[in-house]
């Protein structure tokens, strides 16, 4: 098992290579001079122009700036900065906290809410319980998420004042409550679905049958055999989901003023900040990476059969 | 054993997971102790809208408002601005001219101090300066420097110098400025930010400034930073500087500049009372801002001037044919139509190519009847070019979409120009700031568009010189006219009515060339808490800092 984990460490590295080098391509692909943005409609000479695109080498072509990117990532340059002359490294480590916590809230309001009530769902299907379950979780689905964040934060923050409008510089769990549920929304009801048909379907299966049959407890049976069982593409899905909920973060984080990745991403990218852009989204690709290792460990804990050689 | 594998099993699937927050959080923790004490303890500390700055806190360097207004705050200069936009000396005890205003002598006050102990010199200010002039040194306000002698015509330093010619210390306390032209308002521009002094502490060995003053920078303004000072991605924090001796004393317990990712959530915050005062209201609240209880709304002219630029080396708009069509074309626009239904009147239609803010300002213009909706008129012109050389192909009317609103009024306006004119107009995306002005700057863009300005000094002139003067540095048309010009250079020597005279018939010829065509004024809008007293703008569309109060 522990070759099995170096292995896929050891995978990384073409992953890591291969994406940032593709977003550089794409940035470079790019119209438009970011320095012309940074300027405004007022006059620059062009010596400071030139030297400008020198210190960011976007004179080079873009294999040789990513040549640059990875040496001061290897080397962990602390003068590697953004065109806005910030450490590239520091604003990440501002940036990734609030992020991390506001994805694991989300995680955890979706794995709790989803796996409990769809696996009662799913024990009771097609009962009343269900059906209603099954019209929520579609509504919830087809609303998108920023008209959801925006009555939510509107109803709660502003006209009962329940929960804090925004979250601003000085987050705190507390504060992050609302994002969290806003971003958690959609794939609670994905969750739900997915556990009340993972469970239904085992509630039929011949293993359960034979527990039963053999005069186990029904609580037992439920907990040993059905939903351990049905669990496992459950949680490939909401480990799955840590990646891409760091990375869907933008537009909660834009409406909730959240200082987070998403808005270093956001506002990168608008501004055509090639250092900042492709450091934030190799973090992000890391991150997904390392999600599906602890996913597919996870495997193993749920299923004996899987195993690691 | 199978029970003893599966639970290790879990525990490295536990510790990657958690070794994977815990390094994500492990960076935050410190920062967030040190954030505890931002903004002081009192009451009295107002929180205003601020964005992350884009560049190091150097007044040379910054020229974006997320870094300007903290600066604005932080430093005094030679003069400084009074609400409606007239100056009173600061810094300086005196600023005289000698008898053509070509060089103008500064005596400084002695007893001015920086924040960190020591005095303000006249080499506080010429050392300053001559940094932001050299090139080398990539400050992006060096445009600033270019009426002094010894700089070329962007304001870098001659031939590669360290130093600019035209600046000379005297003593300890003065130091002469002599200017390439005569210029009779040259002290309006000292009080803008690029002209701050900056301490000896700044400089490295080597005569850089240092990465660390650019993030924790010592003026000798209103205020200062607190001890936690500029926190990257969350706000800067001023609080009132004891030594200040100047006009703006500061009336509140200090400034903390929170930082947003939109105006959207931040006009939130003023509705739930977490934020004092948003200086521009959101596109999404234009309608309602105005009507909500819940804040205190303002709405007023502005000094930023919006036009498109018709390039005069565009086909059929060159000669007595592009004065007809470029007429015509301003006449077919309606332009309180656009500012009502689009902006909801948070702009103002132009009358002219300044704005209304401004001293000597006036709505008579000789010739502004142009800007006037007139179809008939319009047509006639039009019909009058055709005679020249027939129109043929497309009126295309270039914008970036990445700002608020210019999509909608480039599509009013290419409707309005084809209804009117009966030709094929229509509106051409950019779909970003910098992808449209990196085709104006290289001039390979083929197709009128979308311009605008925001003074850097409060002078009418700061509106016709930079921009249409011939070779000028924002001449994004390649605008050339003898007679503009020499008024232009015969206003800047004269004074008083003279003065706005020269201007009116500088504006005058204008009017008939149209290099650019004139939109609209844009309106100062901002929202605050209710409880917040004393909020007045001033020229600059920003609200007096120093004087709001709780």
């Amino acid at each position: 098992m522990w070759w099995y984990v170096a292995k896929r460490l050891l995978q990384t590295i073409p992953v890591f290579l291969g994406a940032t080098l593709i977003i550089y391509a794409l940035v470079f692909l790019r119209p438009g001079d970011p320095i012309n943005g940074l300027i405004g409609n007022k006059p620059v000479s062009d010596e400071v122009r030139q030297a400008i695109r020198d210190q960011y080498h976007m004179n080079d072509f873009f294999l040789v700036q990513w040549l640059y990117f990875l040496k001061d990532v290897v080397t962990f340059n602390p003068d590697f900065v953004g065109l806005d002359g910030q450490p590239v490294f520091e604003k990440i480590r501002n940036a990734l906290p609030v992020t991390a916590t506001l994805a694991l809230m989300a995680l955890l309001m979706d794995a709790i809410i989803g796996i409990v009530v769809g696996t009662i769902a799913g024990l009771r299907r097609n009962g009343w319980f269900d059906s209603i379950t099954l019209v929520i979780s579609l509504i919830l689905l087809s609303i998108p998420i920023f008209v959801v964040g925006f009555v939510l934060q509107f109803l709660f923050g502003v006209k009962f004042a329940i929960f804090s409008a925004t979250v601003g510089g000085d987050w705190t769990v507390g504060k992050l409550l609302l994002p969290a549920f806003v971003l958690a929304i959609a794939n609670i009801a994905t969750t739900t679905r997915l556990t009340r048909t993972s469970v239904a379907n085992n509630m039929t299966a011949d293993h359960v049958r034979t527990a039963r049959a053999k005069g186990l407890p029904e609580g037992a049976v439920i907990r040993n055999h059905v939903l351990r069982n049905s669990l496992v593409p459950v949680v490939t899905y909401i480990g799955i989901n840590l990646g891409s909920l760091m990375a869907g973060a933008i537009i909660t984080e834009g409406i909730f003023n959240v200082q987070g990745i998403g808005n270093l991403a956001f506002q990168a990218v608008n501004r055509g900040d090639a250092p900042v852009t492709v450091a934030v989204v190799a973090v992000m690709v890391m991150i997904y990476v390392f999600m599906s290792l602890i996913v597919d460990l996870l495997y193993a804990v749920l299923d004996p059969r899987i195993r690691y050689v | 054993m199978r029970l003893s594998r599966r639970t290790r099993l879990a525990g490295v699937a536990l510790i990657a997971a958690s070794s994977l927050t815990l390094a994500a959080c492990g960076g935050g923790s410190d920062d967030k102790s040190e954030g505890g004490g931002g903004g002081g303890s009192t009451d009295k500390v107002i929180s205003v809208y601020g964005t992350n700055p884009q560049n190091p806190l150097i007044p040379t360097a910054t020229n974006e408002v997320g870094g300007g207004d903290p600066l604005d705050n932080l430093f005094s200069g030679l003069v400084a601005y009074n609400t409606d936009g007239s100056v009173t000396n600061e810094v300086a005890e005196s600023i005289e001219p000698n008898e053509d205003s070509t060089v103008w002598t500064v005596k400084l006050k002695d007893d001015w101090k920086f924040t960190d102990g020591t005095p303000v010199t006249a080499d506080s200010f010429v050392k300053a300066w001559n940094y932001g002039a050299n090139p080398k040194n990539k400050q992006l306000n060096n445009y600033f420097f270019y009426p002094i002698k010894g700089t070329d015509e962007v304001g870098n330093t001659e031939k590669g110098s360290d130093t600019v010619s035209g600046l000379k210390v005297l003593d300890d306390t003065s130091f002469s400025i002599t200017l390439k032209e005569p210029e009779s308002d040259f002290p309006l521009r000292l009080g803008y930010s690029a002209y701050m002094p900056v301490p000896d502490s700044a400089y490295d060995e080597s005569g850089k400034i240092t990465k660390e003053y650019g993030d924790a920078p010592i003026g000798n303004g209103p205020y200062k930073l607190t001890k936690s000072g500029w926190e990257k991605n969350k706000q800067i924090s001023l609080e009132p500087n004891p030594d200040y001796k100047g006009v703006h004393k500061p009336k509140n317990g200090g400034l903390v500049f929170k930082f947003y990712n939109s105006t959207d959530s931040a006009y939130t915050d003023v509705q739930s009372g977490n934020l004092d005062v948003l200086d521009q209201v959101p596109p999404s609240a234009l309608t309602t801002f105005e009507s909500d209880s819940a804040i205190k709304a303002y709405n007023e002219p502005g000094s930023s001037f919006s036009s498109f630029t018709i390039p005069e080396r565009l086909e059929h708009f060159k000669g007595e044919e592009g004065e007809l069509r470029r007429a015509a074309i301003s006449m077919a626009i309606n332009r309180p139509e656009i500012t009502e239904k689009i902006f909801n009147n948070a702009r103002t239609p132009a009358s002219d190519f300044t704005s209304p803010v401004l001293d000597g300002w006036t709505d008579k213009v000789p010739g502004n009847e142009v800007l006037k909706f007139n179809p008939d008129e319009a047509k006639k012109k039009w019909a009058e070019a055709d005679k020249i050389s027939k129109w043929d192909g497309k009126f295309e009317l270039a914008y970036n979409n990445d700002g608020a609103g210019n999509k909608e009024f480039s599509e009013a306006m290419a409707n309005q120009i084809k209804n009117t004119l009966g030709i094929d107009a229509a509106p051409k995306a950019y779909p970003t700031f910098d992808e449209l002005r990196t085709v104006i700057t290289d001039r390979t863009i083929k197709t009128p568009f979308r311009t605008g300005w925001q003074a850097d000094y409060p002078s009418m002139l700061n509106y016709l010189g930079p921009i249409y003067a011939t070779g000028a540095g924002s001449n994004d048309g390649d605008y050339s006219n003898k007679d503009f010009d020499k008024l232009v250079s015969e206003a800047s020597a004269a004074s008083d009515d003279e003065r706005y005279k020269l201007i009116s018939e500088a504006q005058s010829v204008l009017l008939k060339d149209l290099p650019a065509i004139p939109l609209w004024y844009q309106n100062a809008t901002a929202v605050t808490t209710t409880d917040l007293k004393d909020f007045k703008f001033n020229w600059k569309q920003k609200p007096d800092y120093y004087a709001l109060t709780k």
